[in-house]
């Protein structure tokens, strides 16, 4: 089959898939042997699977490590891609399975001195994300970007999640993903991503408040 | 209200914070917000959890990263480039042994249909010399003590000069019999008889024997002249004659002895094939009409036809050394002869 003929099939079948069609034309590309189009599908997704892999698993080493295990599986599997999800939620699959199964094999790692830091941790910003949770305080979000203080205490908040819930709300509220894309990164139902993402956001609200 | 219990609340809210729910769920929950002072309250403090979570600034991969990266898509497009040089060669070694074994192919058919065609259009095919051995006169023993020997028998070995020889092909004598057993016995013992001649039978149906013949037209004669002695016991006698054409023959019905070796006596082809034509029409003829003589339109003079000399029966005991003027000559004539019973 020609290889625009490959294309336009590609991104038909993206269309009526609700695929990302610019990934699908790039995989497409790849598989007819241009290596550019990996090199751009790298490039688009490198940072933003760093920082979902960093988010969940909070060590910045292990974040780049499980980043290049991640591009290594993207790149040695891209063949069996069979293009019936899209590459941005197979990647992210991919990425995010990388960064479950590490963190289970080194379950030990992450909030030994987690208490002791909090006691050092600023006051401050203690208050402040008191002042949000009590509805006291108006949100902005550009505020808060730029309080170091009060995201290192978020973050610390979503460390002390379990790794599941850990994990669905690194994808909905970090990476933004709608609830059919975390069903298929996380390979689950769709009602289950309801009621663990419900869970979720009750427990990070008790674990924020108690900070 | 407690959340806690009312689970599928906590979830309404969070699918319509996730802007995940229809127009009419949407418009559902907006309606309960309103009149619950504590739903609202829910769905505040829910859009500020994700708010400050959503807030969090990226982090930027550090550059080693992207540098293992570059490095790692470096790799491997060496590899793939390299992977690929190697599966054209193995691509051409492949197609080369293919092509090899196509051109097998191609010359081993040629060679099977040459040899066809050769079959078909080819020359005829020459009769193997044959060695004839000549029986010498018996020397029979005296009666003297002496003579206590046992009897000897002297052998002349004569070699009749067929090599290179195109024999006359009649093709095949069929015969057809009531009496398959005695006729077939007669046929048997004057072949065995005759040492000018010779023969290969074949015998693997009951009922059915075929008899290769191959001897000269003075043995013909002979032979023929034998055979004419139970000529009658045949219900049906048919010739098949060659003709230069593959595949086409001349049948002579109720043929007769002396027709048989007329037609071996012609020195050309042409001149085998009109005769025997002439013969077939003939004995049709008079098979239509029988008791009428017929006269063949040949240019020579014919014997008469349907006046068949009454054969002499002769007794078993044939005399070997005698044999028949010409019997010994070169060999040309190659006829099968089938005798066969009734079923």
């Amino acid at each position: 089959m020609p290889a625009t003929r490959c294309i336009i099939r590609a991104k038909r079948v993206a269309h009526s898939q609700h695929i990302n069609v610019e990934d699908t034309v790039l995989v497409q590309k790849w598989r007819q042997g241009d290596p550019s189009a990996i090199e751009q599908l790298v490039c688009k997704y490198q940072g933003r699977i760093y920082n979902i892999i960093l988010k969940i698993c909070s060590n910045p080493n292990d974040a780049a490590e499980l980043t290049q295990d991640t591009f290594v599986k993207v790149i040695e599997n891209i063949g069996k891609f069979e293009s019936r999800s899209g590459f941005y939620t197979w990647a992210f699959r991919i990425a995010v399975n990388l960064t479950l199964n590490y963190r289970k094999r080194k379950a030990t790692v992450g909030f030994t001195s987690l208490d002791a830091e909090l006691a050092a941790g600023d006051e401050q910003a203690r208050q402040g994300l008191s002042a949000i949770l009590s509805d006291d305080k108006a949100l902005d979000p550009a505020q808060i970007a730029e309080n170091r203080e009060l995201c290192e205490l978020i973050q610390k908040g979503i460390r002390k999640l379990d790794e599941e819930h850990r994990a669905i709300i690194v994808l909905r509220d970090i990476e933004g993903m709608d609830y059919e894309q975390i069903a298929e990164v996380l390979g689950i139902e769709l009602g289950t991503v309801k009621s663990r993402l419900s869970r979720a956001r009750a427990a990070l609200r008790q674990i924020l408040e108690a900070l | 209200m407690n959340f806690e219990q009312n689970p599928k609340i906590e979830e309404l809210l969070n699918s319509y914070i996730d802007d995940e729910l229809s127009a009419d769920e949407r418009s559902e929950v907006q309606r309960l917000v309103r009149k619950n002072h504590t739903i609202a309250q829910r769905l505040r403090q829910l859009e500020r959890c994700k708010a400050l979570v959503s807030s969090l600034p990226p982090a930027e991969p550090p550059a080693e990263v992207v540098a293992g990266i570059k490095q790692l898509l470096r790799s491997h497009s060496a590899n793939t480039s390299k992977s690929k040089h190697i599966e054209s060669q193995r691509g051409a070694r492949h197609l080369f042994v293919r092509q090899v074994m196509a051109a097998s192919i191609i010359i081993g058919l040629v060679g099977i249909m040459g040899a066809v065609v050769y079959r078909i259009v080819g020359p005829e095919e020459t009769i193997t010399p044959i060695v004839a051995v000549q029986p010498a006169p018996t020397i029979k023993p005296t009666a003297s003590p002496v003579a206590t020997k046992p009897e000897e028998t002297k052998k002349t070995v004569v070699v009749a000069a067929v090599e290179n020889t195109t024999s006359i092909g009649l093709y095949s004598l069929q015969l057809q019999t009531a009496d398959f057993t005695a006729v077939d016995a007669y046929v048997n013992k004057l072949l065995e008889e005759s040492p000018w001649l010779r023969y290969e039978a074949t015998k693997d149906q009951p009922g059915k024997s075929v008899y290769r013949i191959l001897c000269s037209i003075g043995g013909l004669e002979a032979m023929m002249s034998d055979l004419a002695t139970v000529w009658s016991k045949f219900d049906s006698t048919t010739l098949i004659v060659r003709t230069d054409n593959v595949g086409q023959y001349v049948t002579v019905t109720s043929v007769k002895p002396e027709q048989i070796a007329d037609i071996a006596r012609q020195d050309t082809i042409d001149k085998r094939i009109k005769l025997a034509n002439n013969f077939a029409m003939l004995n049709s003829v008079e098979q239509i009409m029988p008791g009428e003589k017929m006269l063949a339109a040949t240019e020579r003079s014919m014997p008469e036809l349907t006046t068949i000399p009454k054969p002499v029966l002769t007794s078993g005991d044939k005399n070997t050394a005698t044999a028949p003027k010409g019997a010994w000559d070169q060999v040309q004539v190659d006829l099968n002869i089938i005798v066969t019973g009734h079923k």
